[in-house]
């Protein structure tokens, strides 16, 4: 027995020398960060294609990152701590015990693996991921390799669906509808769908780092008060002046479209209808993570460990904001411009389907921006390419804190935000994101 | 086996042969003619570019009409098609279905520019048919304005637009003319679509208060010369008018023209009653419960030969369940209750089928009709397709490309090709087209079966044939009796149809008029015939940019003989004729027969002005608590139930007192008699209570003193199941009318009340209740349990909870009655998606009955039971209010219960039975919110379309859910016998919508009791559509259990309780209504 195994494993040895002496370009693949890039821009294209709201689009990209980190974790254990005792309720993910495991080949299927589970459009990673091991076949992946790698990959993917099952998601799915509120001051369904208010139950998900939802609640909005000289009347006006100001060619209308980040915009002609798709605000800063990551030329782990921290900020950035919005409840610009001011007034910006207060874009911009800065340095200057798929050009910034700046007031310009939601948005986020980068170590 | 086998192969021969004969005899009813035949190869081409498709355009896809007359007066109906991008083209009728084409030479060929609609019209009064064209399409080119044709007399036209007036341009649709101020001329209407594009400004309120140039026109004939007097008539014009179909007819019977103008988009239809002033006052409000969303062709005709015209009005919500899951779309409650308060009416997605019910009052049947989803519709014709004398409906179908499928909406319109639109790539429009599905459809074709039942008839018809039909017109092409059908199509010949009908007799009649409106266009039609009338209105203009011929064509079944012929002239004069043979075309000359004055029946004012006041005062206020907010996949609400109304003298003074029972948020009240007038008594001890929703009351002596207390029972979904809210309320009567609540409940746990009964079930002389539950508050399809309160006969209750009543169901009600006569009172509960059950009392214990007293298998949404010997003989009969049958409630429908995700939470699902297996009614996006796993197996919606219940949720859902089906829909007596019971289903009005009280009482003092019925259940989802096509009904029982046709009670709203009540000897009723005051008829 012992002799048929030994000789078993004596021939796998051998058949992998020799393959190893025709191919080996497999394994310079595998060190390349770009691979990792690819995965995680094939998960951001099937979010957007599945249409994921902004709030359940950070929940998709942070579990498949936190099983790569963790893989990375596991193969680099002097460079990285344990997230397990860090984020709530997570532990530490099985071991790496089988020499033909290949870390890195592990955490990309790892990340396929979860992320698939979690979106829809499921045969579209399948594809991705099949064509990949093919082509890294080809390059002399050994079976042996590719087996051990996909089935401790498999593993912790289980292990961190297991840990995602238990974040309450499933629960808040049955969870009662926004009821609308009678009243100028509270929140009502937009133009032009009037789609019911998203996730309004999202601060009963279960946040990683933060203590608990309403952990840094920003200060109060203005109350709503339609008297002249009240403060609220005064910041409405300013998005309502603004948007008469702005027209197709300021660069404020610029700022306003390259940072939409609308997961649907819907587009009416009669019946005719057809409706654009963008990434959502998350995605965009997974895409500044990306651009981050290649210019400071990080490798894999290393990628890896910043596309983590800055999901994590995501994700606890938007049960923060969350909780905030459908607790205060406030309306948008355009109920209350169209009711009181000016009814044929439309925003530059689709009004997205949930409260104002506080600006979604601006917590979580910030709360990002403070994530990579914390890795990248506050002198960062790079050109922002996210968007020139969906045809907005590049835009460049000196650093990352600069480019969350104008993300939070692109809502202004908008029309979409009062400016307090904006500034105390920021606020918010940036003492999430400080929050968080104090509290949770990964690189040693 | 050889002995048998010969006879059955005479059998079998047998039967081939009546197939094959009975293929002949129906198969054919319309046929087809190839253009080959016939010569009509008109054919609507049209092909989309970057720069003009339905993106560009919104109307791209309406495409085209088609007008019948005889240009050439030869007795002959001639054809004249309208094209978007061919060419229009007149085809003379040459006999024997031969035609030939001669626009170019006529002139009326209108060539390069988009016709839409057509009419011929005689305008300059000569005898000869005129033709009026409508244009739309992109701007520009020669002749882009209306184009009016005078026939030179020669088969050729002249264009005379300018001289007229009526050169105007604009989205044009369609135009009629008819004499809407009886001033003897013809004026006109011209629908135009709005230039302006439908947006996000759809609940802007008060938009069509506001004048466009561009909108809709009513044109007034002065001497020749059209002028515009919208503003004056009462016309809207305004950019938010989206119209796509002009109806006219004489709606509220009183001789004047009415008109319907169908709405696309947004906005609400209108119902332009003319107000005999030279103006018209705009009702659709006060007439309909119900109006279509997206409307498009309509006509009016007299469905049921009563001499009111009713309305259909198509929409785009296709036939099958399938296609609906995959075509339609819908808005949310919230937004449509939004529309609503904006002023924008109560539209919802369907076909309607509006039954004119006199009185200012349509009743919306489409769904009993069953024609409320035909496709994407088009023109909607009336016509006597077999001539048995009742007009069945036509509806052309079909749009070129599906514009609203949603796999294309979701996936293709906004993926790369959408991200090349922003980029502005050339082409991207066209290419978006290129991928939008297309599929051809075949027309509709419904033969009336009398009392608004119709059978599809499409393919025993012959109309099996798909295409994108739009404009049509019926005409006797061949002079042989029978109407033929005209259909014009895009990207495919025109269909001409011959009618081949042979069975039954017809008369034609041509009407000559008086001077300016030589074809007597406004008239009215009745032919008499033994026990029947049939009426027809002389508006050639009808269904979809199309216009019939003015050949006025009645079927008269079987029997030949006419007993007269009575016509209205636009006059208002009448004459009539007698001795008029069947089966030939006559001509009745205004000038050369004896005309009387008409007399016009009194204006039927609306029942609702006749309410009576009442010396008391209630308003229910039901609170704004929204169900679908908990229970996602729930169709319709459950929370407003109130108010209950119950009385009974509690101060001897032999009149009675009320109590009316208040929503949650709402403090119930008390009425108590003083003389003739009535106080209302203290309501300190309820106030208590207001946070409880009080649905079911009962006055009775629980404390044995001899005077009687108040058992107040509470249901509702706004409540935690474990709310004390819930919890039913006992209120001791201390005398003097002053109640105190008895403060500990006998309840174990809170419930939802839905049923209770007292009697002295024990038989040891002190009153005993049966309490059932009304649902589970948390899920909606779990039952409920059921209870009796054991009194000691001091008042005091103890809590019994037998196992027999352990999953009781979901009550709406109970009675007790001795079923089985051994002195013991034995249980009726009725309940949702259950069949009424009968408890059986054996010595103060329930057992459930084993025979089913003919109840068993009635499995229905059962709302009210009354009980009552009706027809006085010796046997309690009961009568029990159902949902009805003109909901989206069907029969085999299911529902499932199981907690679907194993989220910890239950779910409903509600499911339709198709082709042998359950489909869920759900929209693909309303199931996955709620289920999210789903959109895993399902990212598409034509895989979800198709999915069943096993598909969805695995072969083991049968046995893992609990499953409820419905059996029966229809209100009904139960007539009582020696051995159960035997059902009558109550009349087709009653069914109309759900009953969910009843009164038994002699309301005639004829000595029989009569019934009183009403409902309505407005809270529903759109895509499923409320029930509100009741005003109530009062059934008269003339004697022996027959009954009269049910009488309106003209009260809108929901009704939940009726109650009688006699003040200085009228006999009124009182109808407790949710959300409204109470209302109270006097009944003669």
């Amino acid at each position: 027995m012992k002799l048929i195994k030994s000789l078993l494993l004596c021939s796998a040895m051998f058949i992998s020398l020799l393959s190893c002496k025709e191919n080996n370009t497999y394994k310079e693949r595998l060190k390349d960060p770009q691979l990792f890039h690819n995965s995680m821009q094939q998960l951001s294209d099937v979010i957007v294609y599945d249409i994921f709201s902004p709030p359940v689009a950070s929940r998709v990209y942070m579990y498949p990152t936190i099983a790569a980190y963790a893989i990375m974790q596991k193969q680099y254990p002097n460079k990285y701590e344990d997230m397990a005792g860090q984020l709530k309720d997570f532990k530490t993910i099985p071991e790496i015990n089988d020499p033909d495991i290949h870390a890195e080949l592990a955490a990309i299927h790892a990340f396929l693996k979860v992320g698939a589970a979690l979106i829809f459009s499921e045969n579209k990673i399948m594809a991705y991921r099949d064509e990949l091991y093919a082509s890294l076949e080809q390059d002399g992946l050994p079976s042996s390799v590719k087996e051990a790698s996909l089935a401790y990959g498999d593993l912790v993917a289980a292990h961190i669906l297991a840990w995602a099952d238990t974040d309450f998601y499933k629960q808040t799915r049955t969870y009662p509808k926004y009821t609308i509120q009678e009243g100028t001051a509270f929140w009502k369904p937009t133009p032009p769908d009037y789609m019911e208010g998203i996730e309004p139950h999202w601060n009963k998900i279960r946040t990683l780092v933060l203590a608990k939802a309403d952990q840094f609640e920003p200060a109060p909005p203005y109350p709503v008060d339609m008297s002249k000289d009240s403060p609220f009347y005064q910041e409405l006006m300013e998005v309502y002046e603004l948007g008469e100001k702005i027209d197709g060619s300021t660069e404020a209308t610029e700022i306003a479209s390259f940072w939409d980040c609308n997961p649907y915009v819907s587009h009416h002609r009669g019946h005719a209808m057809f409706a654009t798709k963008k990434i959502t605000p998350g995605g965009h800063w997974i895409g500044i993570t990306k651009i981050a990551a290649k210019q400071a030329q990080s490798n894999m782990d290393e990628s890896i460990n910043a596309y983590a921290r800055v999901s994590i900020a995501l994700f606890d950035g938007f049960i923060s904001c969350w909780n905030t919005k459908w607790n205060t409840l406030i309306v948008r610009p355009e109920t209350i411009i169209n009711e009181f001011i000016d009814e044929t007034w439309l925003p530059l910006l689709q009004t997205p389907p949930f409260p104002e207060y506080t600006s979604g874009h601006s917590v979580i911009s910030r709360a990002s921006a403070v994530a990579l800065t914390d890795i990248y340095g506050d002198n960062f200057s790079f050109a922002d390419t996210t968007e020139e798929v969906y045809g907005l050009g590049v835009r460049s910034y000196s650093s990352f804190i600069e480019a969350s700046e104008e993300a939070a007031v692109s809502r202004l310009y908008g029309g979409i935000h009062y400016r307090r939601a904006i500034e105390e948005g920021v606020k918010q986020g940036d003492a999430v994101g400080k929050f968080i980068v104090e509290k949770l170590k990964t690189l040693k | 086996m050889p002995k048998t086998s010969h006879i059955a192969k005479v059998v079998l021969l047998g039967l081939f042969t009546l197939f094959i004969l009975s293929c002949k005899d129906t198969s054919s009813r319309f046929e087809l003619m190839k253009p080959s035949t016939t010569g009509v190869a008109f054919n609507n081409e049209l092909s989309y570019t970057e720069a003009f498709n339905p993106y560009t355009y919104r109307n791209f896809y309406n495409g085209a009409g088609v007008a019948l007359g005889d240009i050439n007066n030869d007795g002959l109906i001639d054809i004249y098609f309208t094209g978007n991008l061919v060419n229009n083209a007149l085809y003379l009728n040459r006999g024997d279905f031969k035609f030939e084409e001669i626009a170019e030479t006529a002139g009326v060929a209108c060539k390069n520019i988009w016709s839409s609609g057509a009419t011929f019209v005689d305008i300059n009064q000569d005898g000869w048919l005129d033709l009026y064209v409508c244009k739309s399409g992109m701007p520009g080119g020669e002749n882009r304005h209306n184009e009016l044709f005078i026939n030179q007399k020669d088969n050729t036209f002249k264009e005379a637009s300018a001289e007229y007036g009526l050169n105007i341009t604009g989205l044009s649709v369609q135009a009629a003319f008819f004499d809407y101020d009886l001033d003897g001329d013809l004026d006109c209407y011209l629908l135009n679509n709005s230039m302006r594009s439908v947006g996000a400004y759809d609940l802007i309120e008060d938009q069509r208060n506001i004048p466009d140039t561009e909108g809709n026109r009513l044109l007034e004939n002065r001497d020749g010369y059209f002028v515009n007097v919208s503003e004056e008539a009462g016309i809207y014009s305004s950019k938010i008018g989206f119209g796509l179909g002009i109806t006219l007819s004489d709606f509220n019977n009183d001789l004047w023209p009415d008109l319907f103008i169908s709405n696309d988009f947004f906005e609400k239809d209108y119902l332009y009653i003319n107000n005999q002033k030279g103006g018209f006052d705009e009702m659709g409000d006060i007439y309909f419960n119900a109006t279509s969303m997206g409307s498009m062709g309509a006509d009016a005709a007299d469905i049921d030969n009563d001499l009111n015209t009713d309305l259909m009005v198509t929409e785009m919500l296709p036939e099958t369940l399938s296609r609906k899951k995959l075509k339609a779309s819908y808005e949310s409650w919230d937004k449509h209750q939004l529309a609503k308060s904006k002023g924008y009416g109560n539209q919802f997605p369907r076909n309607v089928l509006q039954r004119n019910m006199g009185a200012e009052t349509f009743a919306e049947i489409s769904r009993i009709a069953g024609v409320e989803g035909s496709e994407w519709s088009w023109a909607a014709l009336f016509f006597d397709m077999d001539n048995d004398g009742l007009k069945d409906l036509y509806i052309s179908n079909g749009i070129h490309k599906d514009l609203l499928d949603r796999d294309y909406l979701t996936f293709m319109a906004n993926d790369e090709k959408v991200r090349q639109l922003i980029e502005e790539d050339n082409d991207v429009l066209s290419k978006l087209i290129d991928v939008m599905p297309s599929a051809a459809v075949p027309n509709g074709a419904y033969k009336n079966k009398g009392s608004f039942y119709f059978e599809n008839v499409r393919d025993l018809w012959g109309f099996e044939t798909p295409s994108f039909s739009n404009g049509s017109a019926y005409g006797d092409l061949d002079n042989d009796g029978d109407l033929d059908l005209v259909v014009n199509n895009i990207n495919a010949p025109a269909f001409v149809y011959k009618n081949n009908s042979t069975e039954n007799n017809y008369v034609h009649i041509s009407l000559k008029g008086f001077e300016k409106n030589t074809f007597a266009v406004g008239s009215k039609v009745i032919v008499h015939q033994e026990g029947q009338k049939s009426m027809l209105e002389q508006f050639p203009s009808r269904g979809f940019q199309s216009a019939i011929s003015n050949r006025l064509h009645f079927g008269l079944g079987k029997n030949s003989r006419i007993d007269s012929i009575e016509i209205f002239w636009p006059d208002q004069k009448r004459s009539v004729l007698k001795e008029v043979t069947a089966n030939q075309h006559i001509h009745v000359d205004y000038k050369a027969v004896k005309k009387t004055i008409a007399l016009i029946s009194p204006k039927k004012q609306n029942y609702h002005s006749l309410d009576t006041k009442g010396p008391f005062a209630f308003t229910h206020k039901e609170n704004s608590f929204i169900d679908f907010n908990q229970e996602r996949l729930l169709p319709q609400m459950f929370s407003n139930e109130g108010p209950v109304i119950i009385k009974a003298d509690l101060n001897g003074d032999q009149q009675p007192d009320f109590f009316f029972g208040g929503a949650k948020d709402q403090v119930s009240e008390l009425w108590v008699s003083a003389g003739e007038k009535y106080q209302l008594s203290s309501t300190i001890e309820f106030e208590k209570d207001a946070m409880s929703e009080d649905t079911k009351a009962l006055f009775i002596d629980i404390d044995n003193d001899g005077d009687l207390d108040l058992y107040v029972g509470s249901s509702g979904k706004a409540y935690s199941k474990f709310s004390f809210n819930l919890h039913d309320r006992i209120y001791i009567n201390h005398g003097n009318g002053r109640f105190a609540k008895q403060n500990s409940s006998p309840f174990s746990r809170p419930f939802a009340t839905g049923a209770l009964t007292a009697a002295d079930f024990d038989n040891d002389g002190d009153l005993d209740i049966f309490v059932g539950e009304r649902y589970q508050v948390e899920t909606y399809g779990k039952d409920g349990q059921g209870f009796i309160l054991r009194n000691d006969g001091a008042g005091n209750f103890t809590e019994e909870a037998p196992e027999v009543f352990s999953q009781i169901g979901m009550l709406k009600d109970a009675k007790h009655l001795d079923v089985n006569k051994d002195g013991f009172e034995d249980l009726i509960v009725i309940g949702e998606w259950m069949a009424p059950k009968v408890f059986l009392n054996t010595q103060g214990t329930f057992v459930e009955a084993n025979e089913s007293f003919g109840l068993s298998n009635d499995q229905g949404l059962w709302a009210t039971l009354e009980m009552a010997d009706l027809n006085q003989d010796g046997y309690q009969d009961l009568v029990l209010g159902n949902i009805g049958e003109n909901s989206f409630y069907k029969k085999g429908m299911k529902m499932f219960v199981k907690d679907f995700d194993g989220n910890g939470t239950e779910e409903q699902i509600m499911t339709y039975h198709e082709n042998g297996s359950d489909f869920p009614i759900l929209d693909r996006d309303e199931l996955f919110k709620q289920l999210p796993f789903l959109k895993k197996k399902y990212l598409y919606y034509k895989d979800y379309a198709s999915a069943n219940m096993i598909d969805l949720f695995g072969a083991d859902v049968y046995q893992t859910a609990v499953i409820k089906e419905l059996r029966e829909l229809s209100s009904s007596i139960y007539w009582g016998s020696n051995n159960g019971f035997t059902k009558n289903t109550l009349a087709p009005e009653i069914q109309y919508s759900n009953v969910s009280s009843i009164l038994l009482e002699d309301t005639d003092n004829n000595g029989t009791i009569d019934i009183v019925l009403g409902g309505n259940q407005s809270k529903v989802k759109p895509q499923f559509g409320p029930l509100e096509s009741s005003n109530g009904w009062i059934l008269k029982q003339q004697k022996n259990g027959i009954f009269g046709k049910p009488i309106s009670l003209g009260v809108k709203g929901e009704i939940r309780s009726i109650i009688s009540f006699k003040n200085t000897d009228q006999y009124s009723i009182i109808l407790g209504i949710n959300n409204d005051s109470i209302k109270i008829k006097n009944i003669q």
